[in-house]
């Protein structure tokens, strides 16, 4: 049921007609140049929408009504602004007071309370990915489509939207109580990670790392860490993110071309960042509440600890792969599992365990580790298969690369 | 009898707020409220917020899941209700076609099934609409075990609401196949049989809940007896 269109011809012709009288009518009803002139310029933009099914009877009339409303609209939120400003002025210091000496404690609460409502369930993990970025990172509009290279009028809308939603559906301003941060405080992470994720392996363009989103990730992760000292899966995703950060200079070549863990020079791994890192891990770990973040950053602590490739302590990534599989049975987790048991048990253990796992089928990351492990044990066929299957889901140039290299080679 | 009015049409064709048309819609809705009051039946009516508010609770591997926006995408979307007691069937759909937007939407009205109600005139904070889908098969027939202790769980859970002070009213709704959906063009009045809406899960009731903010809404919504192909939609009821 499709309405009549009125021509953008029509619509301007109109404003050509109705727009002067309406003006010159408002001003005086408002006495105000400025507030007559925005209201109308409101109700043209309702017109725009509203007049699509055929101009009302008397135009001008239409526009002087809806642009009054606005106006009016905007003086009750403008006289609710003068109360706000009353309340704002009650809690100010007085002047024999130090102006500066503001609770530093309601700052940074103030600060947490909109991490969680920015990053709350009843938003999309995309707007809250957004949303997080704007307000808490200061990244513009334009910044976020950029980084995750999508439109930036999306991105603007996301927020619009989600600030929509969180005004009419009244989402709380507010830390969530104790017995709800196990279900809430992960999903602050997530967001956090996957800003960090998509920095550290980007899903399209020519870079494989876009250090300035794993930057921003590990800023904000270490503002959350400050503001939650005694949680320790925070602490524990913060110490991940500088362990991976630590060898983003590494897991490229000069040609842009992806070097695998074993291959990378361990001496130019940001040493500060393994340093904090390792130490961040021991403190959570030290709370006696693991969680998969520590579980992970763990993992990677192992790897940075060891001088060389050869000296990688395997039976102990195994053994906390095991723990990690068990708290996140997810694929991903099994095959990272399946590629340790591999390295610490041989390839046909890791080989065996991952014929079992479901799901991965369209993941170029499953087949590049099977037809690893084949060309291992020599099955030249049936790895370069494998390979071949990798890059039909691969999608970084610097993966497939990689992986063209590799079926070279066999 | 009482019947639930609910009241659809297509939001991204709606009348925008602050235009003429939209002061007549008002005034209209007034008309319609006060003849439903005069004739004894009124009992509540809301408009709800955009269906960009909305937020719906689903199982997913035994744990609720939040998301983001409304149960089902349909062309014309759930915009507001009524509750009224009437006489029979015949005075709720007379009521119905003289709503406003049957003229240009679709009013479905759905008898209910009567359990306990209750409305408060308590401290105005964001009241919510919850409402719940489920295979309304499965809850067929009403003598069966498993269906008489899933009422005793809905009925446990409107106990509790109840208790905690911020239930304004809630019932379960009868069955679909009895649903009446009315339309008004040009003057001429429109009954099919049925339910607004065919979809694979059916709206079995509401609860009409005064809180906090959303996360006491989602608080209180977790511990409805949810079951894996059913869900809730919660929105917040737009004051006027």
């Amino acid at each position: 049921m499709s309405k009549p269109t009125l021509e953008k011809r029509s619509l301007a012709d109109a404003f050509v007609e109705h727009n002067g009288p309406a003006l010159a009518t408002l001003i005086r009803i408002l006495g105000d140049f400025d507030l007559a002139e925005d209201a109308l310029q409101e109700a043209w933009i309702s017109a725009a929408g509203h007049w699509a099914g055929g101009l009302p009877s008397n135009p001008t009339a239409w526009l002087i009504t809806t642009a009054r409303r606005k106006a009016l609209d905007r003086l009750r939120r403008e006289a609710a602004g003068v109360r706000k400003i009353a309340e704002v002025a009650r809690t100010m210091p007085t002047f024999a007071e130090d102006e500066f000496n503001l609770d530093p404690e309601t700052i940074r609460d103030d600060r947490l309370r909109l991490i969680f409502t920015c990053c709350h369930p009843a938003l999309t993990l995309e707007a809250r990915i957004a949303l997080t970025l704007r307000t808490l990172g200061g990244l513009e509009t334009g910044e976020i489509a950029r980084a995750f290279l999508v439109d930036e009028a999306a991105v603007a809308q996301r927020i619009v939207r989600a600030k929509r939603k969180i005004r009419d559906a009244n989402i709380p301003y507010r830390v969530p109580e104790d017995h709800e941060l196990p279900e809430r405080l992960p999903g602050v992470l997530a967001v956090l990670y996957l800003v960090f994720n998509e920095g550290y392996s980007s899903t399209s363009g020519e870079a494989l790392v876009r250090t300035d989103l794993c930057a921003e990730a590990i800023r904000l992760t270490r503002l959350v860490a400050g503001l939650m000292p005694d949680e320790p899966e925070v602490i524990g995703l913060l110490a991940l993110m500088l362990l991976q950060d630590s060898r983003s200079a590494t897991r490229q070549d000069s040609a842009g071309d992806l070097v695998l863990l074993e291959d990378q020079d361990r001496l130019r791994w940001d040493q500060a960042e393994v340093t904090e890192g390792v130490a961040l891990v021991e403190r959570a770990l030290r709370m006696r509440r693991p969680g998969p973040y520590q579980v992970q950053a763990a993992i990677a602590a192992v790897h940075s600890e060891a001088q060389t490739s050869a000296e990688t302590r395997w039976e102990e990534i195994a053994r906390l792969y095991d723990v990690l599989s068990t708290a996140q049975p997810s694929p991903v987790v099994r095959l990272n599992r399946a590629v340790a048991h591999a390295m610490a048990f041989g390839p046909e253990v890791g080989l065996r365990e991952m014929e079992h796992i479901g799901g991965l089928e369209q993941y170029h990351l499953y087949h590049a580790a099977r037809a690893d492990l084949l060309r291992r044990l020599d099955r030249t066929a049936e790895s370069r298969a494998a390979y071949e299957q990798a890059l039909t889901f691969a999608t970084n140039p610097a993966e497939r690369r990689f992986l063209e290299k590799r079926l070279a080679t066999i | 009898m009482r019947y639930m009015l609910l009241i659809y049409s297509d939001e991204s064709q709606a009348i925008p707020y602050g235009t003429p048309e939209w002061d007549q819609l008002m005034v209209d809705y007034r008309a319609f409220t006060a003849e439903a009051q005069r004739r004894g039946t009124f009992i509540a009516g809301d408009p709800l917020q955009s269906i960009e508010t909305a937020t719906t609770l689903r199982l997913q591997d035994g744990k609720t899941a939040v998301l983001d926006g409304p149960f089902a995408e349909t062309r014309e979307q759930l915009g507001g209700y009524y509750l009224l007691d009437c006489k029979d069937k015949a005075e709720a759909l007379e009521l119905a076609a003289m709503i406003p937007t049957a003229r240009y939407g679709s009013v479905e009205v759905r008898a209910m099934a009567g359990f306990e109600t209750r409305y408060l005139e308590p401290e105005r904070r964001t009241r919510y609409l919850l409402m719940f889908y489920g295979v309304e098969a499965k809850y067929l027939p009403a003598d069966d075990p498993g269906v008489v202790a899933g009422r005793v769980g809905h009925k446990r859970f409107t106990e509790a609401l109840i208790e905690c002070g911020e239930f304004i009213g809630g019932d379960a709704l009868g069955l679909t196949r009895e649903a009446t959906t009315v339309r008004v063009r040009e003057g001429e009045v429109f009954h099919s049989d049925g339910p607004f809406a065919e979809t694979k899960e059916q709206l079995g009731g509401f609860y009409i809940l005064n809180v906090r903010d959303l996360d006491r809404m989602l608080e209180l919504a977790s511990r409805f007896p949810l079951s894996e192909d059913g869900c809730i939609e919660i929105r917040p009821l737009l004051d006027v």
